[in-house]
């Protein structure tokens, strides 16, 4: 009976940093990953690395950029995969059409959509720290902490993934103004 | 702003309800098997199952379930949806190859195939790893596939087959009452060996040469790539693709029947590794490099390029892997590659007409 309500217990606390997370991790996973099922895959992933490695956290801020970095990490290996990259080079045109249009499970406008779809044609590398630094408002050197790098390739990557993006915004027809004080 | 733009977009972007629920539901269960492992989980249940229908008369076995659908539904289940059953087989040099299924809509089409060893042939040639050698295709008598692209999905041991998903395109609609599959060579014995690849002898200027491309591609399209990668515009005299790579060793120099790394340079944030396949007429190599930074991560190429050239009569295949890395010190830095080795080249070919009455 005792072990029954300590089972109970720790399902419960899983749930609750699940919870916790869950959007973060969800969020992150879909701007590194091309499809809704990839980021389906990548999330359960996460959660189950947690589960059973169970880390303990000095803090919410500790927490949350530990889940960061295992979904940066999981996407990583995702891509890495000799599976991914022989189905990307024989689905590429068919996954590209799915991230663009079919398979837009969320209520986005069409400008959200473009956006979406415009930063998804950036490299890897550069989809991470766009997203680490516009959404989830880290600094460079946090970015830095996570993702393992040092402050001034973050810096050089973000500078290179604005300049890019300025260029795709621009071809695909959009108005933004990619800034931002590093 | 950009920022807030960002964010309004993303604030959109949710994880479904029944994925939340399906999560909590494994982690209550003790976390379950990983996700990642999946796929080598899907290829194995695939193969069990397959097997176990084989060799045992239940009920279920008795519909007919084939053993291709159970393992293209592990790897893709939409895909399995959409097959149409063909089971069509043609035999050559004591080798079947059977076309069974086929997805076809418009220019396009998947097809799902397998090879084995032709009953009493007496021989083994189809027992693991193999490649169609890129030489496919499908055609309606009037209209021919111009891409296609191979994968191969598995070796299934209980019925010792190999099976490969094959992806074609043509320039106009195929005419599905009459289709034509062929395959005119296949790989046998292929294996691959993990190596080193040595980057201290980088190089940071280096003398470059114009070469015709037969190959390119990569995750970073090559609008992304700096101007000194990009191709040289073609012109009215010479419409193909051109591209400048580095010049650091004779081709004349490198083996005909095994890989030779050719060097490496560092120039302008990009680290180029340039490796002969050597002749690859009646062989498939081919490597995957990996780049490992000083963290310990490790990652593919962002772009490739590739091309051929004649050394006495021979055609060797050459490749050169870009990496855009800012690399401070190349000595924290290190590389390794997967060299894709083919065995036997066994030549057809194997042709299979059918007609597809799945509508």
């Amino acid at each position: 009976m005792k072990s029954m309500h300590r089972e109970k217990d720790r399902t419960s606390f899983y749930e609750e940093v699940i919870r916790r997370n869950s959007e973060t991790v969800y969020r992150l996973a879909y701007a590194l990953v091309r499809t809704r099922a990839d980021a389906d895959d990548i999330y359960q992933e996460v959660f189950l690395r947690y589960v059973r490695k169970t880390p303990a956290f000095d803090s919410a801020e500790h927490e949350k950029a530990w889940f960061m970095r295992v979904t940066i990490n999981c996407c990583r290996n995702f891509w890495r995969s000799p599976w991914m990259q022989r189905r990307s080079a024989l689905e590429g045109d068919a996954l590209e059409r799915e991230a663009s249009g079919a398979d837009m499970f969320y209520e986005a406008a069409d400008e959200d959509r473009l956006l979406i779809e415009t930063v998804k044609q950036l490299p890897e590398k550069y989809r991470v720290v766009i997203h680490l630094f516009y959404y989830e408002d880290l600094s460079v050197e946090e970015i830095g902490r996570i993702t393992k790098s040092k402050a001034s390739t973050v810096r050089t990557r973000l500078t290179r993934a604005r300049r890019e993006l300025k260029s795709l915004l621009q071809q695909e027809g959009g108005d933004f103004h990619v800034q931002g004080q590093i | 702003m950009f920022r807030d733009r960002y964010k309004n977009a993303y604030d959109t972007i949710t994880p479904p309800m029944e994925l939340v629920s399906d999560t909590l539901r494994k982690v209550q269960s003790g976390g379950g098997a990983s996700v990642r492992k999946r796929f080598a989980v899907r290829m194995s249940i695939a193969a069990a199952a397959a097997a176990v229908c084989l060799v045992m008369a239940v009920p279920v076995c008795a519909a007919h379930i084939p053993a291709f659908y159970q393992i293209v539904e592990y790897v893709s289940p939409a895909m399995a949806d959409r097959l149409i059953p063909i089971e069509k087989s043609c035999t050559s040099q004591g080798i079947t190859m059977q076309v069974e299924a086929i997805d076809i809509e418009g220019n396009e089409a998947d097809i799902i195939l397998s090879l084995r060893d032709a009953e009493n042939s007496g021989q083994d040639l189809v027992h693991g790893a193999m490649d169609l050698f890129d030489s496919y295709g499908l055609s309606d008598y009037t209209n021919d596939s111009v891409i296609g692209g191979c994968c191969f999905l598995t070796y299934e041991e209980a019925e010792d087959k190999a099976y490969f998903q094959v992806m074609l395109q043509a320039d106009s609609a195929y005419q599905s009452d009459k289709l034509q599959f062929r395959v005119n060579s296949v790989l046998c014995g292929n294996y691959n060996e993990t190596k080193d690849v040595d980057l201290s002898g980088t190089v940071y200027t280096a003398e470059t040469k114009t070469v015709t491309l037969n190959g390119s591609g990569g995750p970073l399209n090559e609008d992304m790539l700096p101007d000194f990668l990009k191709k040289i515009p073609a012109t009215a005299e010479d419409p193909r693709p051109r591209v400048k790579v580095l010049d650091l060793m004779s081709v004349s120099d490198c083996a005909a029947d095994d890989f030779t790394v050719m060097g490496t340079a560092y120039e302008d944030g990009v680290l180029r590794v340039q490796v002969c396949m050597g002749d690859n007429s009646r062989s498939d190599r081919h490597v995957e490099l990996f780049l490992r930074d000083p963290d310990g991560n490790e990652r593919y190429e962002d772009h490739s390029v590739s091309w051929h050239e004649e050394v006495g009569g021979a055609r060797y295949q050459i490749y050169e892997f870009w990496f855009l890395e800012d690399i401070a010190d190349i000595a924290d830095y290190s590389m390794y590659g997967i060299f894709h080795y083919s065995g036997e080249l066994v030549e057809g070919p194997w042709q299979v007409t059918f007609r597809v009455e799945g509508d």
